[in-house]
């Protein structure tokens, strides 16, 4: 069964849209900066509403034609390395 | 060169809300003045404008010393007001000014070379260790995340390990920041007097790689390194030179530096944007990279590096770091 994670995003996070399908998001503590795409921003903003991970999923697989598996795998590596750089904490 | 990502804008800025001091570091590659002549917060407050209309995430409140500046809460409070996050370099001299400010701050930089008599005899002012030790303890009493920065010359090499030992074990510092010794400003002619050379920096890392994990500290550099003369298992501490990459230096005037030691003023925020400048004909040469040598332009380090410390051998703009000019031996 696949595990369902909320995450919470680190209140000290700066966004900024750097181009069309650019973003940065900066941790300052850690001087951390991802740049990420539009994909990746809309992931950090449903972490922002409070969405877990299968929310995420599930709006993610309405907008994109990506199978699962594919889908669920892309989304773990993004939230690892998300937490990996104290963007987001698992609760 | 691989290819890099450089920003629209830079992501967080040094700014110089002051060009005074109270201190006459032997080492200061800034070369601050005693004139204690001070722009209105309104000037100060205009140019943060700028920073933020360029979309500059972080603010570094510099100097001179900054705390030297008489509106110093309201410019903190305006910076804090706009969204940004605030670092704050001081010499520490001023610790009555910390519990106003602390509030605004993210992480506070506390400049501290040694024991007392090595601290003074550095900072060539009667009484500023005692000071600096009691805004250290001011800022972590603030809560605030604090740091020591150590300027590592040959006047406290000696000194590093029990210094840094002592203020790891007496105090909550978050950790240690090892500045390099940059001959420009004060130091511009005493690089024979004061330069360790790679070789003691690589011991001075060492040594703090050990302390680090004794005592679950953070330690990083100040400025560059070029990473092929750092042993393999220390480059981790080297925080790389992001001049012109992620950051630049704003003075009080509102000229715009490649970062706090150069001189050069690439252009002024008061005349046109940041963004401007930063996507300019200075800059876009500059992130060329092709006046690196030859040696830099093919390292797998290069994007971890950038050549190391670009004001390190004090010609202007900006050149690959002195040691790669002076250690031809090559590679630790």
């Amino acid at each position: 069964m696949r595990k369902v994670v909320k995450y919470k995003l680190n209140k000290n996070v700066k966004i900024r849209k750097e181009d069309d399908d650019v973003f940065l998001i900066y941790v300052p503590k850690y001087r951390n900066l991802l740049i990420t795409n539009t994909t990746g921003y809309e992931i950090i903003y449903l972490l922002k509403e409070g969405k877990n991970t299968d929310n995420i999923l599930s709006l993610m697989k309405q907008k994109y034609k990506v199978d699962s598996k594919t889908l669920e795998n892309d989304l773990k590596t993004f939230l690892k390395k998300c937490e990996d750089w104290y963007i987001i904490f698992g609760e | 060169m691989q290819n890099m990502f450089t920003p629209r804008s830079p992501v967080f800025v040094n700014l110089d809300i002051t060009s005074s001091c109270n201190q006459h570091c032997i080492f200061c590659a800034v070369s601050p003045n005693r004139n204690y002549a001070f722009k209105k917060k309104e000037e100060i407050c205009g140019l943060i404008d700028k920073l933020y209309d360029a979309g500059v995430f972080e603010i570094t409140l510099f100097g001179g010393e900054p705390l030297l500046h008489p509106e110093i809460e309201e410019i903190a409070k305006y910076t804090n007001d706009n969204g940004f996050e605030i670092n704050l370099v001081t010499n520490g001299t001023f610790p009555n000014k910390i519990k106003r400010i602390a509030k605004y701050l993210t992480n506070a930089s506390v400049s501290i070379h040694g024991f007392n008599a090595t601290h003074e005899k550095i900072t060539q002012l009667q009484g500023s260790y005692k000071l600096a030790i009691k805004s250290l303890e001011e800022f972590i009493k603030e809560g605030v995340d604090t740091a020591v920065c150590y300027t590592l010359i040959k006047d406290n090499f000696d000194e590093l390990e029990p210094f840094i030992s002592s203020i790891f074990s007496n105090f909550e510092v978050k950790g240690v920041v090892l500045d390099r010794f940059i001959p420009r400003g004060f130091g511009k002619y005493k690089k024979e007097d004061l330069d360790v050379g790679i070789k003691n920096v690589n011991v001075a890392l060492r040594k703090l790689d050990k302390l680090s994990r004794k005592y679950k500290k953070g330690i990083t550099t100040g400025d560059g390194l070029p990473l092929c003369f750092i042993a393999e298992d220390l480059r981790y501490i080297v925080q790389p030179c992001q001049a012109g990459i992620l950051f630049c230096s704003v003075t009080e005037d509102g000229g715009v530096k490649l970062c706090p030691s150069t001189e050069t003023i690439i252009g002024n925020i008061k005349n046109i944007s940041l963004k401007e400048i930063w996507n300019g004909k200075w800059y876009l040469e500059y992130r060329s990279f092709e006046w690196l040598p030859e040696q830099c332009k093919k390292c797998s380090l290069i994007t971890n590096c950038y050549g190391g410390c670009k004001a390190s051998t004090g010609i202007e703009p900006y050149s690959f770091d002195v040691y790669l000019k002076s250690e031809k031996s090559g590679k630790i």
